[in-house]
């Protein structure tokens, strides 16, 4: 009847997700470390073109970088994706990157510069080669510009083509560089510690930029006209004013391929994927960057995020304060060109529900002391001063035992979501009707561990579609899963 | 650090605004109209509505005086004004849009002059409109009548109609960044281009009516927001089809029912919109120049920033981050057990959306062209690359060594003695490279402060030196110096003894 | 939009629904504490309210409130039950246009909520949609039964669409009353699905529609939400002022900041946007063009400039007194009913603080609201007040606010040093001062100081 997407995204994707999560060690956001050489970190980055995925099921003519280094979807090295590798630093370390342009110049288009900009850092370009541009020192076709800059303070940042950004961060030439504190656990640093190992961390040195879980959040859209035209060599019919974006991302991902995996072998160029899962009571680092040039109500549901830092800058009121009291706790945070959020999302606690979310009275227990020490949350929960909760489940004691307030409508007058669990309660699967009453199809579980989901996404609506198609777009969804589900 | 707590210190707001030393700052400003090609931006007038029309603009002309008769060109955005904390702004607004010789269907208004965020008493005009938003006639002033609910506001304050002239005052200013600009008919006349900056020095650095601005001063009243210099950078954009509309007097007009041909400019709102020129400070910045000096290395700037275009804009520099320390004209802060404190935000770019101002102190860390440029990538005019809202600020390096390393040396060390008839070089270098370019530098000879003769007029600074025949028939003194002057540049020698001299026929040296 | 499969048996039942536009088991069914049931039924009757709870019809949130206890501890309870549908609403302009939208049909008789809301002798919730949707203004502490009733979509009798409440911001919440639909479950037509929120965060939030996001956020199905603080009814002084009445819980120790939160009248504005298009294409069967979604028609509480200044609506307004206008004319849509029912104007005596709660759910753009002759003060941001972990403050004044959608603001306007007249708050995106193609229009309201 209408644009519309059928059969919604591959059964295989959050299975896929939560397996490679089961046999991985990889704890933290994909990324990639370059090679260290004492305190020296080198990337090699080449500026080329391939084709990316869309939600729509069309692909799409890209510019983008591709990293010497190996990474499980492309052990070779050398493989264009969009965005732009994660570079993953070390603070006080000097970052050197270098810059080739292997930008085709296709038949009809001029040949195009290309440079990098890393705002927030003090980047120097290396003499010898390039041409000063507009923003930057730019690499002509063919050559090589390195820049190198020390990575001074931790935080999230973004980096992006200086040269005609309009259209070369349009085509994909962008990135975002995580510069992790030095300072944790050092006396430069006395104000944090760890509460349990080993999957957290500080995004900065600050108590409440703790974190048991980080997430990359890289927003950008795209006007598939200009790529197209880009193409077919009429880049100089490009006309910057006419643009109207009519696809978005997450880590240069429409929705629901954003919920895919890592490097999933059927996203090549696509490898960073996007969706959070957590345990209650755990901490998600949401590092955010507005990678492409409009704005986006990037807006989380089931919980506030809390803001602690900004442009990789503590919202803090002195230095000495360590911690961020001056944060901004909000449901939607709006994702600015070029500026990066570092955001604390929950933790989800489950709290003052008024029900037992956990489960119908009589079919668990709560108890908020430990009875068989040691109790996995019992750290966690002293951390973040928490009582009240079951320090095995993560059950928040108090709504303990309330049955839900309201009797549930019979399935037939229901509509399931792909995403649904199979109950109100978390962890426990429930009566789904394996033919769904309205469709007629066979209902889709996406959600086999009965986690408790929530969609993350952007509030401009109309960013849920792809090329015209819903559902699609700048959202993913998040999963609480019970303690029962390893999530490592 | 501390900053005054308004909310919970408002007597001392009171008797700051009562204070009875209160200037006033009148200026005069005629609305008027001008008309740039397009080709001045870009050379590319495919765009506009009509090729090859000009882009006809409403803006403001500064005028000496209450006669209106000696007036500066219109210009967009309009002149920067400057008053003081607590002072009175006295705007006289003549009303200069009715339609020139060339553009006779040009359409006329009334105007007025609105400044958000300081104190207004309001006269609005309402008016009753047609079914597509043409005006039918006034309705009411000052307030809606009773039972009104169908008239639209025209202006939010008292209108100034063709030829007219009206003064818009604001008493108790506050101190900070503003956009002045239209109150009538905005969404009309702001894109024609009636707006400009208004900055407004606090009370601890105040400008005063008449004399030269304060060469650094304070941003607001704490020390926290001291500057040594200033810049204001006004983003702006400019959608042709709206200016073609008004310029033909086709605005208002529907456009007629198919098969009839739309005519270039027939349309009855401002709905639709879609800038071509993306520009900062009226510039569309194709080219490398600085737009602006912008301090020192070692000194701070403040970058006081003005949205006037009804899009998000991203102001974003290079390898630097902004200390952002006041929007909207108040200052960013906190209050910890009931005083309040600065909370600057640290940040490389910042959202600067429709009619913000915004405030950045930034210290240069190099010296050079700093750029400046919309991180929302509106970075052509008129679908050509490589210009639109970017634009570099000049930074010199650090600042100069202090007067009493003057930078002038005489001779080898022993200059301090002039010996007529001898060949005396003067040496003056610089410690780093000076703010500017000061050109050719003037070399004069004082004694006692006064200037009894010009050495040289013009010699290159960056030579270092100048060969100086010291006359035979110059008097003996204890209270010569030389000065070595350019532009932004006055280094000044430490003094020079000339004793009576002995004859001495053989020690010319050469 | 749900797309239909026609498998053999569903055309029969396609056809069935063309003809009733209802299941034939359609049944509505109200929860809430407060109510007694229908003894024959066994339901909760909407009618029989019970007295032994208290229960009683609050006209200022449209609520039915009670109080009772029971082995869980003490509850305090409000009921709300609402309508999703379809109807039509009127522009500034005059123009009609085609809805998605809920309609209050609170203490509505189960056996009238099929109705139309033309119906002169029984009005029930179908072909009623109201912009912006009925407020939903409940306290902290209170527990709010939400009945949801899908009524159907009139106008578009192919449609299955089901339909849910997504309560914008509710913290730490449980998936099944989130309303997003894939997480989720969302009512069919016919059927009623009552939530439940045990509200604990004051705030300002918002709710919608989550099905077929893009669509029925952008067909209207959107209203405010907000949550009033415990604190209410202590009075703190605050800047030499006695105040009972706040945006948050300012006070939860004695210190200089107790009662900064408090106002003396509040008003909630949602900025709301509709494409014209694209409710043509969806009210005359044709294909949605999401990619090209375009608004020129941009709201202050579902009504464009000057209907925002209509003081006719079912919302609180402060008790009638002299500078004020009256209501005199409502809006009414082209099937003469009232669907937009919440004045976007703003009254306040001199000497009052104003608390704004300002929202968006715009789809498609960000706006910047100006506030031109009065100061902004802004103490909140997504239903949490402007205060640090470690009890720093950091309100900030300005005289513009930038929101997208699903982004809200608590603003304080201190009237104290105000003239007595006319203020405005305003879009300055200045192209949206428009009800389409009529100048003069869009969003923009007034703020009236009387003396």
């Amino acid at each position: 009847m209408r644009p519309k997407l059928e059969g919604s995204w591959p059964a295989a994707g959050l299975i896929a997700a939560l397996m490679l999560a089961a046999t991985s060690a990889q704890a933290t956001i994909a990324s990639d470390p370059g090679t260290l050489q004492g305190t020296t970190r080198t990337f090699h980055l080449t500026a080329t073109d391939g084709r990316i995925s869309m939600g729509d099921g069309e692909t799409a003519y890209v510019w983008g970088y591709a990293s010497q280094s190996a990474t499980p979807g492309c052990p070779t090295g050398g493989c264009l994706q969009y965005p732009g590798p994660t570079l993953d630093v070390v603070q006080g370390e000097r970052v050197v990157v270098t810059l080739t342009n292997r930008i085709p110049t296709l038949p009809g288009n001029a040949p195009a510069n290309t440079s990098l900009l890393f705002p927030g850092q003090s980047a120097t370009a290396a003499a010898g080669a390039g041409v000063q541009g507009a923003l930057a020192v730019e690499a002509r076709p063919g050559e090589t510009v390195s820049y190198s800059f020390v990575a001074s303070q931790p935080g999230t940042y973004g980096y992006y083509s200086g040269t005609r950004p309009e259209l070369q961060v349009e085509m994909g030439l962008v990135g975002a560089l995580i510069v992790r504190p030095n300072t944790i656990g050092q006396a430069a640093c006395p104000t944090v510690a760890n509460p349990s190992a080993p999957a957290n961390g500080y995004a900065y040195c600050a108590r409440n930029a703790y974190y048991d879980r980080e997430y990359l959040f890289l927003f950008s859209e795209m006007d598939p006209v200009f790529h197209r035209l880009v193409e077919f060599g009429q880049m100089a019919q490009v006309d910057d004013t006419l643009r109207h974006a009519t696809a978005w991302f997450i880590n240069g991902r429409n929705f629901p391929d954003t919920m895919a995996p890592d490097f999933a072998a059927w996203l090549p160029s696509q490898p960073y994927g996007a969706m959070p899962m957590m345990h209650p009571l755990e901490s998600v680092l949401m590092r955010m960057v507005g990678g492409g040039r409009d704005l986006h109500p990037f807006h989380t549901h089931g919980q506030n995020h809390l803001v602690i830092a900004r442009d990789g800058r503590l919202l803090q009121s002195s230095p000495a304060a360590g911690l961020a009291d001056l944060p901004i706790s909000d449901y939607t945070t709006t994702a600015v060109p070029g500026q990066t959020v570092d955001a604390i999302w929950g933790p989800w606690t489950g709290q003052q529900l008024g029900w037992d979310v956990y489960g119908s009275p009589g079919s668990h227990a709560c108890s908020t002391t430990c009875a068989a020490p040691p109790c996995r949350l019992t750290n966690l929960l002293t951390f973040l001063g928490q009582t009240g909760f079951d320090p095995t489940t993560g059950e928040w004691c108090a709504d303990h035992g309330r049955p839900i307030p309201v009797v549930l409508p019979a399935p037939s007058k229901l509509t399931f979501g792909q995403m649904y669990g199979g109950s109100p309660y978390l962890g426990i699967g429930g009566e789904i009707p394996p033919i769904d009453p309205n469709t007629g199809s066979y209902h889709s579980n996406q959600n086999p561990f009965s986690g408790l989901s929530f969609m993350w996404h952007s509030h401009s609506e109309r960013e849920l579609t792809t090329n015209n198609i819903f559902i699609g777009g700048l959202a993913t969804m998040s999963l609480v899963l019970p303690y029962s589900v390893p999530i490592p | 650090m501390k900053i005054q707590l308004r909310h919970l210190l408002p007597a001392l707001c009171l008797l700051a605004a009562a204070d009875a030393r209160a200037a006033t700052w009148s200026y005069y400003l005629r609305a008027g109209t001008a008309e740039i090609p397009t080709g001045q931006y870009n050379g590319f007038p495919a765009l506009n509505p009509v090729p090859n029309e000009n882009v006809l603009l409403w803006g403001y002309a500064q005028c000496t005086d209450a006669t209106f008769s000696t007036c500066g060109p219109v210009q967009v955005p309009g002149p920067v004004l400057v008053a003081s904390e607590g002072d009175t702004l006295d705007v006289s607004l003549q009303n200069g849009l009715a339609a020139p010789a060339a553009l006779p269907s040009m359409i006329s208004e009334p105007t007025s002059l609105i400044i958000p965020g300081q104190p207004a008493n309001l006269t609005p005009v309402w008016v009753s409109v047609t079914a597509t938003g043409g005006v039918s006639g006034v309705a009411s002033t000052g307030q809606r009548a009773g039972g009104d609910g169908a008239s639209r506001v025209r202006s939010f304050t008292a209108e100034t109609a063709i030829g007219a002239v009206t003064h818009y005052t604001f008493s108790g200013l506050r101190p900070g960044t503003y956009l002045y600009q239209s109150g009538t008919h905005p969404a009309v006349q702001l894109q024609m281009g009636l707006y400009g900056a208004l900055k407004v020095y606090p009370a601890a650095t105040p400008a005063v009516p008449g004399a030269a601005l304060p060469a650094r001063g304070q941003a607001y009243g704490d020390p926290s927001t001291a500057f040594d210099s200033d810049v204001t950078l006004v983003f702006s954009e400019i959608d042709p089809e709206l200016h073609y509309s008004i310029a033909s007097g086709r605005y208002g007009t529907a456009p007629p029912a198919l098969p009839a041909p739309t005519l270039p400019g027939q349309r009855t709102s401002t709905v639709s919109y879609r800038p071509k020129f993306f520009l900062i400070n009226g510039q569309p910045s194709p080219t490398l120049q600085p737009i602006a000096k912008a301090g020192q290395v070692g000194k701070t700037t403040l970058l006081r920033l003005l949205n006037a275009g009804l899009k998000e804009k991203t102001p974003t520099l290079v390898n630097q981050y902004l200390s952002v320390i006041a929007e909207d004209g108040s200052p960013y802060s906190y209050v910890s057990q009931g005083t309040a404190f600065p909370a600057p935000r640290q940040q490389y770019g910042v959202l600067l959306p429709a009619g913000k101002t915004l405030d950045a102190l930034l210290a240069p860390a190099t010296s050079g062209n700093l750029a400046v440029f919309d991180r929302s990538l509106n970075l052509t005019n008129a679908a050509l690359p490589g210009g639109g809202q970017l634009a570099y600020l000049a930074i010199a390096d650090a600042p100069l060594a202090p007067a009493s390393a003057a930078g002038v040396s005489v001779g080898g060390g022993k200059g301090a003695f002039l010996k007529p008839g001898a060949i005396l070089p003067l040496t003056w270098r610089f410690s780093r490279k000076p703010l500017v370019d000061p050109g050719p530098v003037r070399i004069e000879l004082l004694r006692g402060g006064r200037v009894v003769k010009t050495l040289a007029r013009a010699v290159p600074a960056d030579r270092g030196v100048f060969h100086w025949f010291v006359p035979r028939s110059l008097p003996p003194a204890s209270d010569y110096t030389v000065r070595i002057s350019g532009k932004d540049l006055a280094l000044t020698s430490g003094p020079l003894r000339l004793a009576r001299p002995a004859p001495r026929p053989f020690s010319v040296p050469f | 939009m749900r797309a239909i499969r026609l498998s053999a048996c569903r055309a029969v039942l396609t056809v069935a629904m063309l003809s009733t536009s209802l299941p034939a088991a359609a049944e509505v069914n109200i929860q809430c504490p407060c109510l007694l049931s229908d003894p024959v039924t066994g339901k909760a009757d909407p009618a029989r309210l019970d007295p032994a709870k208290g229960a009683h019809f609050v006209g200022a949130t449209g609520n039915i409130e009670c109080s009772y206890r029971d082995a869980g501890g003490p509850h305090q309870v409000a009921c709300k039950a609402l309508s999703a549908g379809d109807g039509h609403v009127q522009m500034g302009d005059g123009s009609d246009i085609y809805v998605f939208g809920f309609r209050q049909v609170t203490g509505v008789p189960t056996d009238q909520v099929l109705n139309m809301a033309s119906d002169p002798a029984a009005p029930g919730g179908m072909r009623g949609a109201q912009t912006s949707a009925p407020t939903i203004n409940v306290q902290a502490g209170q527990e709010l039964y939400l009945s949801l009733t899908n009524v159907g979509m009139v106008e578009r009798p192919d449609l299955f669409d089901p339909h849910t409440v997504h309560y914008h911001g509710f913290p730490n919440a449980s998936s099944i009353f989130d309303g997003e639909p894939m997480a989720s479950i969302a009512v069919n037509m016919g059927e009623t699905l009552t939530y439940y929120y045990a509200n604990v965060e004051p705030g300002t939030y918002m709710y919608h529609c989550h099905v077929e996001a893009a669509e029925h956020l952008q067909m209207g199905m959107l209203g405010n939400l907000y949550v009033r603080p415990q604190q209410d009814g202590t009075p703190q002084t605050f800047g030499g002022k006695r105040y009972s009445t706040f945006a948050y819980n300012d006070c939860p120790t004695p210190g200089p900041m107790c009662g900064s939160t408090g106002y003396d009248v509040s008003y909630p504005i949602q900025i709301t946007a509709f494409d014209p298009d694209f409710h043509h294409a969806d009210n005359s069967y044709n294909d949605l063009d999401f990619a090209g979604m375009t608004d020129t028609y941009v709201l202050l509480n579902g009504r464009g400039y000057p209907d925002t200044v209509n003081p006719c609506g079912a919302s609180a307004f402060p008790a009638p007194t002299a500078g004020y206008p009256a209501c005199t004319a409502p809006i009414l849509n082209s099937l003469g009913i009232r669907s937009q029912e919440t004045s976007a104007l703003i009254t306040a005596t001199r000497g009052q603080k104003v608390l704004l709660r300002i929202s968006s759910l715009a789809t498609v753009d960000f706006y910047t609201l100006t506030l031109l002759g009065l100061p902004m003060q802004v103490v909140g941001q997504g239903a949490r007040q402007l205060k640090g972990p470690t009890g720093l403050t950091y309100y900030y004044d300005t005289h513009s606010l930038t929101l997208g959608g699903g982004e809200a603001n608590d603003v304080l306007i201190d009237t104290s040093n105000a003239a007595p007249g006319t203020y405005f708050l305003y879009a300055s995106n200045l192209n949206y001062l428009s009800n389409d193609s009529q100048d003069f229009g869009g969003v923009m309201t007034e703020i009236v100081v009387a003396p």
